[in-house]
């Protein structure tokens, strides 16, 4: 899956030959080397690299590279300054090869022991250095959780509402405040804490620009973890473990991100809330509308876990921008997190692209869309183990493609698989849909003021109620679950779907759908960084269907657009999961042209 | 699910709306008559008759035409690069320059024609001209109402004066491509998702640039969206029912009168080319227009309640808003059945009490419909 790091050892070893006397120049572009055994009064060349990354970021210009080298590192890193353009950027990368841990946390080793096995600590006040998470709850409505985090041996222990809960459980703490000092008691068990690794967090960010502007950042390979990440707001404060403040074009790439408080990556700005909006003055007018000016990020190949919120969140943001093969698994683990929680939830999101994320084990929504992803296009991602839906679509006009995803619902857990809250012209295309109920409603007791775009801009068009309609099914299996619960009277289309398992096609279209009976025998199995399919494919009916062309798919009046590239490029939807492509119209309906033969353990669909 | 969010439903509710773009079929093989929208030749001869011998309708039509301040031959055009409709605040740059100025072509036009007096044709001219030359871009969250409305007025400026020598081949290239590269990319998708007004914006509009560009791709577009288009705007969507009520009749009175009059004004230009689209669905227009000046002549008329074909418009019962406000659009739908097709009295007559009421019919609303209806469109002389 990494397939910059060869390219990236290779660059970083001709730039080693190149200069081992010092900085490694490229014209003015230079490296500044960072190391736990550096110092900040070096001048940050190979030979006398420094301590902190603050100071290489003070040091940085556009087009300079920082490499850190291996070692845990407690600081904020606060971005002042970006680069200028695509191949001016500042990148701070880890140096190939190399653990580089940054950490939003402090080591605490002051615990004393109590009577009742437990372990108690007073932390005074300057600790925190003006953002004490002990003090701060995660929201008005999270009742007694708290920002902060105790962790024993890098895992976190849980939190409890009084000290007689600590005495009780092992691995959980409780916190006070006392004569201005924050007190820690915690339940180790049977671990010393003052010998065993036992930090607090302590920070709300690990990578944060400091002001809107800081541009063409690249965040390459670092292992951040215990970010105190306060909650973000689609209409409020967004900030993240990483947090772009409305920084455009980072690409942040081959990180691990785990135990963020809320948010992992915030890709967003401050948005705010809309009181009084209407036709005259939609929900998000004030935004930018040069889409030049937002967006065009890359958040590749990272892994996030054990993160309370989410793991990508942002308004306006995730416009023009590409999330793709990112492992995204246990958000809100513990479901002590209040509000809604996702995998992944972008609003104002224009023409973005999600492709082949694996989002598992959320305590809330896989993919969270809303208000507003016209031109988003959701294609071979794998969505299971959620608690609410897989997808959760709400306010918009779309259009939006959802391609060849493999989705396994929680389906009559919860009554939920696709939930679509006015939300209109959605295109499902090639989806292999496990256990999942389709929800396609208008959202009660209030008539949204939707806006729509002129295509592939951020200039608002039409600004009408959205309504839950014009949605599009071609080419599905479903297993278990179909799309019978949508009612008569759905305006909308769906043909060509497979349906297994007692799942049912809907009333009002699938003309050559084609149900059948039958054991799909269908498991997604998980291993620790993947997951593989198991189908008995053989089951599958053959179905004619034709190519899904802009034609068939149709027209979207509204929007005055078929489903487009960012570049307007109208889409054939003629490549499965594994991108092959489509050679005759005669094929296996669902995400793949071609299963695997017989005796196969199982379809890889994803690792990381 | 459109029907979910409504009480009641008397129509079943079509699959979702799909725009077919490709090519409709023929319905005008033949060259277009010219001048041929609202006006042909003979209808100009007409009026300048009837007006230069004092003969009622015409006259009192003529005085009231004549009075407005765009038929003066002193109008100077303000053209510019860049206008929008918009119903966002602060936004709707330079609309009310292009909705003064269309109205001015149209009417100098029509002057010209009507009085001979060559400053009208010159004033007319200088108006197409100012536009042709300077006008690039037309936008804004409404531009399918701006441009299908103001472009109709002007487009069938354009149409009275291309008979006008003074005007050169060049000139009038260069008007048509203003047409086709500024007015009519805006509307070439209708507005689906909209009250049926819009697409009759768009739909007059287009028919008339197919019309004054000898472009029967665009007319045929246009004329085939009358007769079946997927949007609120053809006919059986727009006149929903055989007693007459409209889309927008839940809607208000004064968009309900809109819409039909744009309506009757494409039947008017399909005659003017030889086609009679006033008689499709036995006179489903008549029936439109006979419920909506009932009403808004005092009288009760059924309502059902109706969702619209986009289904983003339930109406449960007719809206009392603006009734009574009866619109110029009239004359020209009475004196069509009437004087023309010689319908008994009984089938329009509501259209006549309203037209009565209204003679001699004054300006449309803005750009909105060509007003004047007593003077453009009567066809017998007062008894």
């Amino acid at each position: 899956m990494i397939k910059t790091q060869p390219a990236l050892q290779i660059l970083l070893l001709l730039s080693l030959l190149f200069s081992l006397s010092g900085f490694a120049a490229d014209g003015d572009n230079k490296t500044i080397y960072v190391a736990k055994t550096g110092n900040d009064a070096n001048n940050g060349s190979i030979k006398a690299p420094l301590l902190t990354i603050n100071k290489a970021e003070s040091l940085a210009h556009p087009g300079d590279r920082i490499v850190i080298h291996k070692g845990t590192y407690r600081e904020m890193v606060v971005l002042n300054s970006g680069g200028t353009a695509m191949n001016n950027k500042v990148t701070f990368v880890a140096a190939p090869g190399e653990d580089v841990v940054i950490k939003g946390s402090e080591q605490v080793k002051s615990w004393v022991k109590q009577k009742d096995r437990t372990w108690r600590a007073e932390i005074d006040e300057s600790f925190f250095k003006g953002f004490n998470p002990f003090v701060q709850l995660v929201s008005k409505d999270s009742s007694f959780i708290h920002l902060g985090e105790v962790y024993l041996q890098n895992k976190p222990l849980k939190e409890q509402k009084d000290l007689s809960g600590v005495t009780a459980i092992e691995g959980s703490w409780f916190t006070t405040q006392e004569n201005g000092k924050t007190i820690i008691t915690a339940n180790f068990g049977s671990a010393d804490p003052n010998v065993q690794l036992t930090e607090i967090n302590v920070r709300p960010a690990v990578f944060t620009a400091q002001k809107t502007g800081v541009n063409y950042i690249v965040l390459d390979g670092f292992k951040i973890s215990q970010v105190a990440s306060p909650t973000a707001s689609i209409n409020g404060e967004q900030p993240g473990a990483i947090a772009l403040n409305g920084g455009i074009y980072w690409l942040i790439q081959n990180c691990t991100l785990s135990d963020c408080k809320s948010v992992a990556i915030s890709i967003g700005q401050t948005g705010h809330t809309y009181p009084g909006a209407g036709p005259g003055k939609p929900e998000y007018s004030d935004l930018s509308k040069d889409i030049t000016t937002v967006g065009h990020e890359v958040i590749k190949h990272n892994h996030i876990f054990r993160c309370g919120q989410a793991g990508v969140f942002g308004l306006l943001h995730g416009t023009f921008s590409e999330i793709t093969n990112n492992l995204i698994e246990d958000i809100n683990s513990n479901d002590s997190y209040p509000g809604e929680i996702s995998g992944i939830h972008l609003a104002v999101a224009i023409d973005v692209l999600i492709d082949h994320n694996l989002i598992r084990r959320v305590h809330g929504y896989g993919l969270f869309m809303g208000p507003l992803f016209q031109g988003a296009h959701i294609s071979r991602n794998i969505i299971t183990d959620t608690k609410a839906s897989c997808l959760y679509f709400y306010n918009s006009h779309g259009p939006a493609l959802i391609d060849n995803n493999i989705l396994a619902g929680s389906g009559k857990q919860t009554g939920e698989g696709v939930k679509m809250m006015s939300a209109e012209a959605n295109v499902f295309a090639q989806n292999l849909f496990y256990n999942c109920s389709f929800i396609n409603e208008k959202v009660p007791g209030r008539s949204f003021a939707t806006s729509n775009y002129l295509a592939h801009t951020l200039i608002i068009k039409q600004t009408i109620p959205a309504l839950p309609f014009d949605d599009r099914w071609y080419n599905n299996v479903f297993i278990k679950g179909g799309l019978d619960k949508l009612g008569p009277n759905a305006d909308c289309l769906a043909n060509y779907n497979i349906y297994l398992d007692g799942a049912l096609g809907s009333s009002w279209g699938d003309k050559q759908s084609k149900p059948k009976t039958g054991n799909t025998g269908f498991k997604l199995n998980n291993t620790a960084k993947g997951v593989s399919l198991l189908l008995n494919n053989k089951i599958l009916p053959k179905i004619i269907s034709p190519v899904l062309s802009p034609e068939l798919i149709g027209f979207f009046t509204l929007s005055k657009q078929y489903i487009e590239y960012p570049d307007g490029k109208a889409i054939t939807v003629n490549e499965d999961f594994a991108r092959a492509t489509a050679s005759k119209a005669a094929k296996p309906v669902g995400p793949f042209y071609q299963y695997p033969a017989e005796g196969n353990r199982g379809q890889l669909l994803f690792t990381y | 699910m459109g029907l979910i969010i409504m009480p009641v439903c008397f129509l079943v509710m079509a699959q979702a709306q799909v725009l077919k773009l490709d090519a409709p079929k023929q319905y005008h093989p033949a060259p277009f008559v010219h001048p041929g929208l609202l006006h042909t030749a003979s209808d100009l001869k007409r009026m300048k008759e009837m007006v230069a011998k004092n003969i009622e309708p015409w006259k009192s039509g003529f005085d009231v035409f004549k009075a407005s301040p765009y038929s003066s031959a002193d109008w100077k055009p303000h053209a510019v690069e860049h206008v929008e409709r918009s119903l966002l605040n602060g936004a709707g740059k330079n609309i009310g320059e292009l909705e003064k100025d269309v109205c001015a072509a149209y009417q100098n036009a029509l002057m010209w024609a009507i009085t001979g007096d060559e400053a009208h044709a010159k004033t007319a001219v200088a108006i197409l001209n100012a536009w042709s030359n300077t006008f690039k871009v037309f936008d804004g969250t409404d531009v399918e109402l701006g441009a299908g409305l103001n472009g109709f007025k002007l487009t069938s400026a354009a149409e009275i004066m291309r008979t006008y020598p003074g005007w050169s081949p060049v000139e009038i290239k260069k008007c048509q491509a203003m047409f086709m590269n500024v007015f009519y990319p805006p509307l070439q998708y209708f507005a689906l998702w909209a009250h049926g007004n819009w697409d009759l914006a768009c739909m007059k509009e287009m028919m008339a640039i197919g019309v004054f560009c000898d472009d029967h791709a665009l007319f045929d577009r246009a004329v085939d969206f009358y007769y079946k288009g997927p949007g609120n705007g053809s006919l059986p969507h727009y006149i929903v029912n055989e007693s007459g009520q409209v889309q927008e009749s839940g809607r208000d009175q004064a968009h309900t009168q809109l819409g039909i009059g744009h309506l009757s004004e494409m039947c008017e230009v399909a005659w003017s080319q030889g086609m009679d689209m006033y008689s499709f669905m036995s006179n489903r227009l008549l029936k439109g227009f006979e419920y909506t000046a009932k009403y808004n002549l005092g009288e009760d008329v059924p309502f059902e309640p109706f969702t619209d074909i986009s289904g983003r418009f339930p109406a449960s019962k007719i809206a009392v808003g603006s009734r009574g406000s009866l619109r110029s659009i009239y004359e020209m739908v009475y004196n069509h059945y009437a004087n023309r097709v010689g319908l008994p009295a009984d089938q329009y007559k509501y259209t006549k009490m309203a037209a009565d009421k209204l003679r001699p019919e004054k300006a449309g609303f803005n750009a909105d419909n060509p007003g004047y209806g007593t003077l453009l469109f009567s066809l017998k002389a007062a008894n």
